[in-house]
């Protein structure tokens, strides 16, 4: 992957099996507010995620790493800069059958079960109920939580509400999965059960990964390294030169 | 701290705030305007009642040599404005010679009225003919006598030669019937109707003429004083009855006995304290149920907020602020909000008093007892408030703060558990009640109002207000039980029935719906309560006024009544003149002549069966036995057919087809000849005829038997509509020969039940109010719901929903509250409309025979329902869609 990246040569019009990227964005920014007390949440990103990427996000908190990817996600414009999704039939903002997301926050709606808070994507598609939900059995039985899909959120743990997130989100079968600290309730193991789980699902569907994380442990199971730092995202950790400095 | 928190309340909870203080607003003002327009209410009867008295007192003296020591007593009671000897004489009978003819009345009244009698009683005695001052003789004795001013009567005294005086002028006692009381006797035992003959002579001269009577025959000779009073009294009918009648026993313990007071005054306020009592039960009725609701808006309101003041509480504890500081924090948000929708509620008051009422405000312009009154009513307003406020604010905070860990604090859905009173069918046993108590109630001799006549106490049989009271409860706890019932049972349908509008997110909706179910049933209880509220004090005004109008009809006769003068030959043709009026859309001729039935006189009703129907309504109320129309047609069927009181029916013990003899005046002999009649049926009312016992027959009949047609009285029809300026053209038309009224006199006459007092002032604030209620329990219901879920909504926006997808998962709701809220309201508006009218019969007069339902009013309260509610949830949708992107940051 990213053999352009690495010469600096732009593509030979000649190579057309090659998959173009999902994202491609050039200089995003993303402010709050305005005037002095204006925050800049991400400042001039550029990157692309090709549609094998394995992208782990690190950053303390604070430093823009959910306003980012619900920029990925097309959940949010940016106020400067070009965002795109080349992979898209328009390169306009994708919907939910390429890209899911599993949010930072408990993101569960209070009044749906376990079973019907995963299958809620696949109905919003247009997908009959019943499938639907047999198909959240299937991804809530991957991430262990086979057992709560008639329970409400209310009556789950923090991390079984985590888990049943990530079920909602692959259960659509996306192109690109976008994880904002997905173990951030978890412990260890459990934590690298999710971990496994999304690997597992993105290369089972062929989608790109990318995952937010504080953790250290977590990041180092992707390939590609990103981070965040006060809004700005470097994503050229993996090369020599910056290892260096 | 404190500071601190009350601005996050008052900026971070400001919808929820401002609405909770808007049921508060509502209560207040509600119960404010009410209170206030009781109070004016009140002071009108007790102005009217005083207004109707010509002469205030009566005071009978006893022995004639202490008439001076009565007199002086009288005149120094406080209130007594001005005390005036009155004579009165029995006279063994007049005679008169006129034009050669001599003519000769039984006994009859002498009465001595000193100087300036008519000028301090006005209304006491009107001039018909001559002068106002000198020897009078009453219109009825002048017909007797065919005597005119200037004429010579001769007055009989028993044992004594008859003297006689040259009549100055003939008048009409209009309070004859008070004038000549028994002052002595109870009510039951006073005259049965005024003397027919009666003369009023000068003070000098009746002493001149009676003097050797009184001596002679002191039993037939006495004297009284009559007494005009202040009119200035308490505004509250009880309380001016209470001062009267204490002054007035004042007095016969002064005097020790010498002088008993007929009190003419005290009797008028005795029957208006009952008219107040009344409307004072109606304040509670209607007013009751409007505050409980806007109480109960507050308690929802205050509830929807409740998890968001859980979490609220529980970060607090968290930072270390102990159970005394959050308690403090409660109380003071209670005190706040109380204080907030006080403010609001009382500025409201004092608008819809002066703008709505007249003046009539809390803070209208009489000063005194008005001001104090309403101040105190502005300050149970306030405490009402008050209390709604801890009701619904402190109580449930309190509680929360005692059962609730901090953990469990930050849940946010309650646990599925079904209330106990479900479990126990606490709803059904309500409505169960409820009936009892009312078969109970209603099935003894009930009256709702108990005044004995003369007595201090007077009393309202409260348990009436059980019987509405508990169905109220019950059918909201039942409407709920059913809401809560197919919301989760009935999910399946519920889906099926969202699947045209919310297509595949049918199920998942309604799955929503299910587990929010416990809001959604409140908001449609509440909603279909106010709705109740609206439809059964609507039906109850309209019913009223229904029959308010009905009695004016049957007073006045008709919309415009001509009234023959005594004595008159009008025959029916007569009526044509009547018809060719603009506006007139039927003349109906209605003889009215006396019968003996035995010894008692009684008065009769000529009419055309066939047609009497045109020109008034005629009430199935009025007749016994069968409606109004199979009456009428058993009367046409024969000829000699009567209809008679049900007292006649018990005294005479009559069995249909009866026959009985009635003496009746023969216009050709001017004898009394005996007529045979048949008896049909009761009939109890009859347009112009009086309270008492009374026959209605046919005219053509009467006609034949008495040789005479004439017609007493003409029932003009104007369709209800531009009575009296009808009522004048026909007066040009008919001159002075008869007296001409329409039914807009009668309807501000005061009659003995509260029909004569104006409810319009009350059904408008109630009107207003139960549309406000309405309005504001669906929108804000609602809407706060709605915004409750509006973490949901984002949630599946973020998941791809588009806008018309979240529009179709959110529709269900505020559908299911209008359908609920509408049936559950159309089903308890009808119960409680029949209760109501049933429980308060007694301010009906007569009964209705149908329930009057304003359907234009029911149609707007529906829409208002509907407005709000659709409303509220697409202006959340709105508001949602716009600030999905803020949520987001909490997701
Ligand atoms: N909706 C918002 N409004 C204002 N400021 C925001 C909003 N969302 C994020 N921020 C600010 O942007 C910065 C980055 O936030 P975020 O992307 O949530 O960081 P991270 O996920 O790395 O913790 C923070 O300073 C945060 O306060
Ligand atoms: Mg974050």
């Amino acid at each position: 992957m990213g053999s352009d990246r690495r010469t600096g040569t732009p593509h030979p019009p000649s190579v057309t099996y090659r998959r173009p990227p999902l994202v491609a964005a050039v200089q995003v920014s993303r402010t709050f507010g305005a005037g002095r007390r204006a925050v800049v949440a991400v400042h001039g990103a550029t990157c692309t995620i090709e549609p094998d990427a394995r992208i782990a996000i690190s950053g303390v908190s604070g430093s823009g790493k959910s306003t980012l990817l619900h920029l990925f996600a097309g959940l949010d414009q940016p106020t400067s800069g070009s965002l795109e999704w080349p992979a898209q039939d328009h390169g306009g903002a994708p919907g939910s059958y390429d890209v899911a997301t599993v949010f930072q926050g408990a993101s569960l709606i209070p009044s749906l079960t376990a079973r019907e808070n995963a299958a809620l994507p696949l109905v919003l598609q247009g997908i009959g109920q019943g499938i639907a939900e047999d198909r959240a059995d299937l991804a809530l039985t991957d991430l262990g939580v086979g057992g709560f899909g008639g329970k409400l959120p209310e009556e789950l743990s923090g991390g079984q509400a985590q888990r049943v997130a990530v079920a909602r989100a692959v259960a659509t079968s996306p192109r690109l999965i976008l994880a904002d600290e997905p173990t951030g309730q978890l412990d260890h193991r459990a934590a690298q059960r999710v971990v496994d789980v999304l690997l597992h699902t993105a290369d089972r569907l062929g989608a790109a990964l990318v995952v937010s994380t504080h953790d250290p442990q977590v990041a180092h199971r992707l390939v590609t390294p990103w981070r965040m730092h006060q809004g700005r995202l470097d994503t050229h950790l993996d090369e020599p030169s910056c290892r260096r400095s | 701290m404190t500071w601190i928190w009350l601005r996050a309340l008052a900026t971070r909870r400001t919808g929820r705030l401002l609405a909770t203080a808007a049921g508060i607003a509502i209560a207040v003002a509600l119960f404010a305007s009410l209170g206030s327009f009781l109070m004016a209410s009140k002071a009108t009867m007790t102005e009217r009642a005083a207004g109707s008295v010509a002469v205030d007192w009566q005071v009978e003296v006893k022995s004639p040599d202490r008439l001076a020591e009565v007199l002086q007593q009288v005149s120094a009671t406080p209130g007594t404005q001005q005390a005036l000897p009155v004579g009165y004489a029995d006279t063994s009978g007049l005679s008169a010679r006129v034009g050669g003819t001599s003519q000769t009345t039984g006994p009859g009244q002498v009465l001595g009225v000193p100087r300036g009698y008519d000028q301090v009683f006005p209304g006491s005695i009107r001039s018909l003919a001559g002068a106002t001052e000198g020897a009078l003789v009453a219109q009825q004795t002048a017909a007797n006598l065919h005597v005119q001013p200037g004429d010579v009567v001769s007055i009989g005294r028993a044992g004594l030669p008859a003297v006689s005086v040259t009549v100055e002028g003939v008048v009409e006692l209009p309070q004859a019937d008070s004038l000549f009381q028994d002052v002595a006797a109870p009510p039951q035992s006073q005259p049965v109707s005024p003397p027919d003959n009666v003369v009023l002579l000068p003070r000098a001269v009746f002493l001149d003429a009676f003097r050797p009577l009184a001596a002679a025959r002191p039993d037939l000779v006495s004297t009284q004083i009559h007494v005009r009073r202040t009119h200035a009294l308490p505004s509250d009918p009880s309380a001016a009855f209470a001062a009267v009648s204490g002054s007035a026993r004042n007095v016969e313990a002064a005097t020790s006995g010498a002088g008993i007071v007929g009190d003419n005054l005290g009797a008028a306020l005795d029957a208006a304290r009952e008219d107040a009592l009344y409307s004072q039960v109606l304040f509670l009725f209607l007013g009751a149920p409007g505050a409980v609701l806007a109480a109960g808006l507050s308690a929802t309101v205050s509830a929807s907020g409740a998890g968001r003041r859980r979490r609220e509480q529980a970060l607090l504890r968290l930072r270390g602020a102990s159970n005394a500081q959050l308690r403090r924090l409660v109380s003071l948000e209670a005190v706040a909000t109380a204080g907030l929708g006080g403010l609001i509620g009382l500025v409201a008051a004092v608008g819809i008093g002066t703008f709505g009422l007249g003046g009539l405000g809390p803070l209208g312009s009489d000063f005194g007892t008005t001001v104090l009154a309403s101040l105190g009513w502005a300050g149970l307003a306030l405490l009402l408030g008050l209390d709604i406020a801890v009701a619904v604010i402190w109580l449930p905070a309190r509680r929360d703060l005692k059962h609730t860990s901090t953990v469990g604090a930050l849940r946010t859905v309650s646990s599925g558990a079904r209330p106990v009173w479900l479990r126990y069918g606490l709803d059904i046993a309500l409505l169960v009640a409820a009936l009892a108590v009312f078969w109970v109630t209603s099935r003894n001799k009930y009256a709702l109002v108990l005044a004995p006549e003369g007595v201090q106490t007077i009393s309202v049989n409260y348990w009436a207000f059980l019987a509405p009271g508990l169905g109220w409860l019950g059918a909201g706890l039942l409407s709920w039980r059913l809401c809560d019932v197919v919301l989760d049972r009935g999910r399946r349908l519920v889906a099926r029935a969202l699947r045209p509008a919310a297509g595949t997110l049918a199920t998942t909706a309604s799955s929503m719906m299910a587990r929010q179910r416990r809001t959604i049933a409140g908001s449609a209880v509440l909603i279909g309560l106010a709705l109740a509220f609206a439809m059964s004090t609507a039906t109850f005004n309209a019913t009223y006024r229904q029959q308010a109008e009905v009695d004016a009809q049957l007073t006045n006769g008709a919309d415009v009544a001509v009234t023959e003068s005594p004595g008159s030959e009008t025959p029916p043709a007569a009526g044509d003149r009547l018809r060719s009026v603009p506006g007139v859309r039927a003349v109906e001729p209605l003889q009215h002549r006396y019968a003996y039935v035995g010894a008692d006189l009684q008065d009769l009703y000529g009419v055309d069966a066939r047609t009497i129907g045109d020109a008034t309504s005629l009430q199935d109320a009025y007749f016994q036995g069968g409606s109004a129309t199979q009456l009428l047609s058993r009367l046409a069927a024969r000829p000699d057919s009567v209809l008679v009181s049900a007292e006649t029916v018990l005294d005479y013990q009559l069995k249909t087809g009866d026959l009985i003899r009635l003496r009746l005046q023969d216009a050709r002999t001017t004898t009394s000849t005996t007529v045979p009649f048949h008896y049909v049926g009761i009939v109890n009312e009859f347009p112009t005829a009086p309270k008492d016992s009374f026959l209605v027959a046919n005219a053509s009949y009467i006609a034949t038997q008495t040789g005479s047609d004439a017609v007493g009285t003409f029932l003009v029809d104007t369709a209800g509509s531009n009575s009296s300026a009808i009522a004048a053209k026909v007066q040009s038309i008919v001159g002075t020969d008869a007296r001409v009224t329409d039914i807009t006199q009668s309807r501000g006459q005061v009659g003995s039940s509260l029909t004569s007092v104006d409810l319009s002032g009350l059904s408008r604030i109630e009107l207003l109010f139960a549309l406000l209620i309405v309005t504001a329990s669906g929108g804000l219901v609602t809407g706060l719901g709605l915004t409750e879920r509006r973490r949901s909504l984002a949630i599946a926006g973020a998941l791809g929903a588009s806008p018309a997808q979240l529009r179709r998962l959110t529709v269900g709701e505020p559908a299911f509250v209008i359908l609920a809220g509408l049936l559950a309201g159309a089903l308890t508006g009808w119960g409680l409309s029949q209760l109501l009218v049933k429980i308060l019969t007694g301010v009906f007069d007569p009964p209705p025979t149908h329930l009057s339902v304003p359907w234009a009013y029911v149609g707007v309260a529906v829409t208002c329902t509907v407005l709000s509610v659709a409303g509220a949830a697409a202006l959340v949708g709105r508001r949602t869609r716009m600030h999905a992107r803020d949520e987001l940051r909490e997701l």
